[in-house]
């Protein structure tokens, strides 16, 4: 599914983001990376989602290498990812389901298929019947959910996440990492980036430690403690 | 558990419906945005709408000289003032040895009567010429120039009329036309630089708006773009955005027109009556005024076009 190999990351200036980190990610797994800021897991997802491009090394993604994929691509690539990030980045002045429902849009998902669609999402995540709000009458946890709804929508093969749980408390960091639980039930490979250790280890799932952009550790599910 | 393949490359047909469901959402969404400030839609509407008004107007007055040109008629004929102590027998012999002429292809000999006549016709003259204690009107020739006579030919017969004997005065009608026609040609072509002038600054107005309105929702596009959106998805509201304005303005264009036209109607009314009927004046058709809203869409298309093109070159992810 995801497969690094030796992969570096020079920023312009210098400062290597990631230095020859190689790891796989089979289709249907969930996968933590973890480290201190600026380990380079932000660096990590966005090599993923083409945002940057490796210095060095190879990335493949459902197989194809993304040393490949020409600019043009690149949305095509990005559409069969769901995203989720720290600060949610909603679209304030849209409804929650017009949030949610962007990604069909793009998708070119007929109206009504859209709406049905944008429903389920919205119920995964438990905020069913809040699809006219806006965004800013929902609490920080809500507004998460939303990005995770938006994030599964398109029922993409993979999810990444950036410290989805950055800006929460333990208690709703935990729902939302079980929303990404029961999203892995459904064959969809996951990959987050968190510095929430504590919350890692309750969660029991494998992870990748991130250190000055080297790959420290690499913690199968069933030896994380 | 199963795991999810990821998907496939659509179809063509699925990428045609794909692509027109996205078009319908585009077009709605770019509406909503507009809608949902009115009163910027309105102004930057009312500024284009005047502006691409301007060439209709002038290209409506200009119709209207080329109407008051045509009911003039050809009028390459001289008019020849005889002095007034010319009597008939003298304006005919006079008549008659012009006919002879081989650069002259008719003369028409107007007494004082008829020409006293004429003007008592004429709108705000009857009084005046009843005030009239006798007539002092002198006999006049009407010479028509050899048909398809060029204007050195008229001109050499307008100065050999001018010397011949009896002749006050000699009136050359196609001096007087040549100058409207080039009064014409002009306004022709000031109009055509206005029309190009002023739909450049209709494109400006309009790609400064949408200028402003990318810069507005740099963090809208910056979504999009991360969740998979390609450039001419993200391009395409503001290109409808662009139409729409164009759309409104070109109506509002046509409104303001058709209410000159409306405005004016009556004194042309009186200046036609004034011409006894030989003067048809009107409005702009309606093949014009559609073919100017439809320019006024294209020029907030391509005001929108410019604007996003350069203005997302900077915002791509």
């Amino acid at each position: 599914m995801i497969c690094f190999n030796s992969v570096s990351k020079r920023y312009p200036g210098g400062r290597d983001a990631l230095v020859e980190v190689s790891f796989r990610v089979a289709a249907g797994e969930m996968l933590f990376v973890t480290g201190h800021s600026g380990a380079g897991k932000t660096t990590l997802l966005k090599l993923i989602a083409l945002i940057e491009r490796p210095s060095h090394g190879s990335i493949e993604v459902h197989g194809q290498p993304l040393a490949r994929v020409r600019r043009r691509d690149v949305p095509r690539l990005r559409r069969g990812i769901g995203m989720v990030f720290q600060d949610h980045r909603l679209l304030m002045e849209r409804s929650v389901a017009d949030n949610v429902a962007l990604p069909l849009v793009i998708g070119g998902i007929p109206a009504a298929e859209r709406g049905q669609r944008v429903a389920n999402a919205l119920e995964k995540v438990g905020l069913a019947g809040r699809g006219k709000d806006a965004p800013a009458a929902l609490s920080t946890g809500e507004q998460q959910r939303v990005g995770i709804a938006r994030a599964i929508v398109g029922r993409p093969a993979l999810v990444i996440a950036d410290e989805p749980t950055g800006n929460l408390d333990p208690q709703l960091s935990e729902e939302i990492m079980r929303l990404f639980v029961a999203l892995r039930q459904t064959g969809t490979t996951i990959l987050i980036a968190s510095h929430d250790l504590p919350l890692l280890k309750r969660m029991k799932q494998r992870v990748v430690v991130l250190d000055h952009g080297h790959l420290i550790d690499d913690v199968p599910a069933r030896e994380v403690a | 558990m199963s795991t999810r393949a990821p998907a496939a490359r659509p179809l063509r047909h699925t990428r045609l419906a794909m692509w027109r469901h996205q078009h319908a959402w585009c077009l709605l969404d770019s509406l909503r945005q507009l809608l949902r400030r009115p009163l910027s839609s309105g102004l930057t509407i009312a500024v284009m709408g005047i502006a691409l008004s301007l060439p209709l107007a002038f290209y409506l007055l200009l119709v209207n000289v080329q109407h008051f040109a045509a009911a003039l008629g050809d009028a390459q004929s001289v008019n020849v003032f005889l002095e007034p102590s010319v009597d008939a027998a003298g304006a005919k012999a006079l008549a008659r040895q012009l006919r002879g002429r081989s650069d002259v292809g008719a003369v028409t000999l107007r007494s004082p009567r008829q020409g006293l006549a004429e003007m008592a016709a004429l709108q705000g003259f009857g009084a005046a010429v009843k005030a009239l204690p006798d007539n002092p009107l002198p006999f006049v020739l009407l010479v028509e120039p050899r048909a398809g006579a060029q204007r050195a030919a008229v001109a050499a017969l307008v100065t050999a009329l001018r010397a011949a004997p009896g002749v006050d005065l000699v009136q050359d009608n196609g001096e007087w036309r040549m100058r409207l026609d080039a009064l014409i040609a002009l306004g022709r072509r000031a109009t055509a630089l206005l029309a190009v002038l002023l739909g450049a600054a209709a494109v400006l107005v309009v790609g400064n708006t949408i200028r402003l309105d990318v810069r507005a929702r740099a963090g809208e596009i910056a979504v999009q773009q991360l969740i998979g959106a390609s450039a001419a998805f993200v391009r395409r509201p503001y290109l409808y955005e662009g139409a729409w304005y164009g759309l409104a303005a070109g109506l509002l264009a046509v409104l303001l027109v058709l209410l000159l036209e409306a405005v004016l109607v009556a004194p042309v009314r009186d200046l036609v009556a004034s011409y006894a009927g030989r003067l048809r004046l009107g409005g702009l058709d309606w093949a014009t005024l559609g073919g100017g809203w439809a320019v006024a869409v294209g020029l907030g298309w391509l005001g929108a076009r410019i604007a996003s093109a350069h203005q997302l070159a900077r915002t791509r992810a």
